[in-house]
Parts: structure tokens; C-alpha cells; sequence
């Protein structure tokens, strides 16, 4: 037996609209659906009976995810979410270009006989926001400020990592202490991995209508 | 009974709509089981293709939709005429009833 949720899984499934206009539609139907069961329940059938009953009226899900389709018609849903990514990014190290913070990649290009000078900091950060911000761009949804903090905060951990590695690899001991350490790998990847959140979010929301930050349905 | 359905009602569902929503604001089984009501369930149609059309209007400006909140009942999706929706609803009458008269004048004609 199909339930609701499966029905509307069927029907529903990767409109060409943001994840907050589909779970609006989503809510609709299943609105409708639910009242349709309670109407066939007070008529005296049990349960299941009345939910079949009422998804067979309702309709083929296929058709009608087809007419959704046809009149929400537009980008495909990964074409905004690749818009998302590729705005997020670009937009994400643009700003972080403008903050002077510094970042170990100065280590690796010294390391690598290249050294960048001041503008190392910069271009570490706006890799990281690059990073963020396409992740929140591609993986946007009702959590997807909380993802993209966690990928982008996971991301500069494994850099951290990378960087120790390649400086016992290399001899070359690292110019921190215990403080910097913990600077490097917890404070850095907590407001670097949130700073390219919310950056790639708000471009996401922007180009989306700003829906896609909407916790509830109004 | 006999029930009327498919390419028939598929193409005057807009115009039923709005019709119905130029009377009162309606949420979507509203719509369907008042269809249903009137037409003493001559016209039945899949409820779940109600909302295709009724997106399709609201994009095309002729109705706007506002959810209404209950603490007794579920919440619902209200549907209501825009000036334009009405302007609409006023021309897709106006050419049902110019086709309907036509045809009924051909039925009328055929002897039967």
C-alpha cells in the first residue's frame, strides 16, 4: 500500500523550484490528502482502505508531478543549485579577498620555493570561503547554513592537517604553539566554515527569491 | 451516473476555478467537492490535477494564494480572485457561454 508521504515522494520529487516552494506544495497536498482520508474514515473505512482511496482519486503521482513540472517549469532543480554553487563561491572569496586574515598557505608556498607574501592570508581565506560558499551553494535546503558551516569547518580542519603533515614531511616545524593550534584548528575552521555559510547561504537565498532561508512555511 | 472527465473538463477547469473563486476565497477540496455539489457529481475529475491549474493561475497573476491557520482543524491553502482573475473569469465565461450556445444550436438542429 502507497502511503501520503510515499505519494507525495512520487509526485513532489525534484521540481524545478527551491526546496521551500516544494515543501510548500508538499504541505498542500498533504493537506488535501489528510482531509480526503479523514472524509473516507467517517465513512466507515478502516485506515488503509481510506488512504488508498483517497490517493486513487487524487490521481496518477507521475501525471501529476508531470503538470507541477509543466507549470513550475524553468531552470531544472540542478541548474539553480549549480547557479547557487558557482555564485556562492565566486561572491564567497571576493569578500573574504577584502579581509585581512591571515592563513597557512603562506607555509605551503614557501615550502614549495614560492612565497606569496601578505596576500597569502587573503587567498587562504578565499579558498575557504570558495569552498563554503559552493557547498552551501550545492548542498542548500532547509539545513543548509548548518551544512555548509560543517563542510566548510571540516575543510579547513583537513587543511590544518595537510599543513602539519607536510611540515614534518618536509622538517620544517610549524611556527605555532599550543594557542595557535587551537586557533588553527578549531576557532579557524568554526568561523571560517560559518563565515562561507552564511556568505554562499545569502547568495543562494538571493538568486532563489530568499526562500531558501525560510525555516517555516508562512 | 454518468460522469464527465478527461479532455472535456481539462479544458474548461480554469474557467470553472475561477468562476468559483469569484464567489468566495477557496481552498482546494473546497473547489473540488463544490464542483462536485453543483454538478451533482456529473463532473469528477482527479483532485490532485486541481493544483497544477491552480499554481498555474496564481503565476499568471489571477489568483493569489495565503495559508490560514486553525487550532481545530488542519491548515489550508486559500485561493482568491485577483482583479485580473476576475477580468479572466469574465472573458472564459463569456466565450463558454458563446460556445455552449453554439453547440447546443447544432445539438438542437440534429433531429435527435
Amino acid at each position: 500500500m502507497t502511503s501520503i508521504e510515499t505519494y507525495l515522494d512520487q509526485s513532489c520529487a525534484r521540481l524545478p523550484i527551491n526546496p521551500a516552494e516544494a515543501e510548500d506544495v508538499r504541505e498542500e497536498l498533504r493537506s488535501h490528502l489528510r482531509e480526503l482520508v479523514e472524509g473516507y474514515a467517517a465513512e466507515g473505512l478502516d485506515r488503509a482502505a481510506a488512504t488508498e482511496r483517497a490517493l486513487t482519486w487524487f490521481g496518477d503521482p507521475q501525471r501529476l508531478h508531470d503538470s507541477l513540472d509543466l507549470v513550475h517549469h524553468g531552470d531544472p532543480w540542478w541548474v539553480w543549485r549549480l547557479k547557487g554553487m558557482v555564485l556562492g563561491a565566486v561572491l564567497g572569496a571576493a569578500i573574504a579577498l577584502l579581509l585581512p586574515v591571515g592563513g597557512h598557505i603562506e607555509f605551503l608556498t614557501t615550502t614549495l620555493g614560492r612565497p606569496l607574501g601578505w596576500e597569502a592570508g587573503r587567498i587562504q581565506l578565499a579558498l575557504n570561503g570558495l569552498l563554503a560558499g559552493g557547498l552551501i551553494g550545492l548542498l542548500s535546503g532547509a539545513r543548509g547554513i548548518f551544512v555548509g558551516w560543517v563542510a566548510g569547518s571540516l575543510i579547513w580542519m583537513a587543511e590544518y592537517v595537510a599543513y602539519l603533515i607536510i611540515s614534518i614531511a618536509t622538517d620544517m616545524a610549524p611556527p605555532d604553539g599550543g594557542l595557535r593550534l587551537f586557533t588553527s584548528v578549531i576557532l579557524s575552521p568554526v568561523l571560517g566554515g560559518l563565515f562561507g555559510a552564511v556568505v554562499g547561504g545569502v547568495c543562494t537565498a538571493l538568486l532563489t527569491g530568499a526562500s531558501r532561508l525560510r525555516p517555516e512555511i508562512r | 451516473m454518468n460522469t464527465i472527465s478527461g479532455d472535456i473538463l481539462k479544458g474548461n477547469t480554469l474557467t470553472l476555478i475561477l468562476t468559483l473563486l469569484g464567489e468566495e476565497e477557496m481552498y482546494g477540496l473546497q473547489i473540488a467537492k463544490e464542483i462536485n455539489r453543483r454538478t451533482d457529481g456529473i463532473l469528477r475529475f482527479r483532485e490532485g490535477l486541481l493544483y497544477p491549474a491552480l499554481h498555474q493561475l496564481e503565476k499568471e497573476g489571477l489568483v493569489e494564494s495565503e495559508w490560514h491557520f486553525s487550532s481545530q482543524g488542519p491548515r489550508r491553502k486559500y485561493y482568491v480572485l485577483t482583479r485580473k482573475g476576475s477580468k479572466e473569469a469574465a472573458r472564459l465565461r463569456k466565450r463558454w457561454s458563446a460556445f455552449s450556445t453554439a453547440v447546443n444550436q447544432v445539438l438542437g438542429n440534429s433531429g435527435d
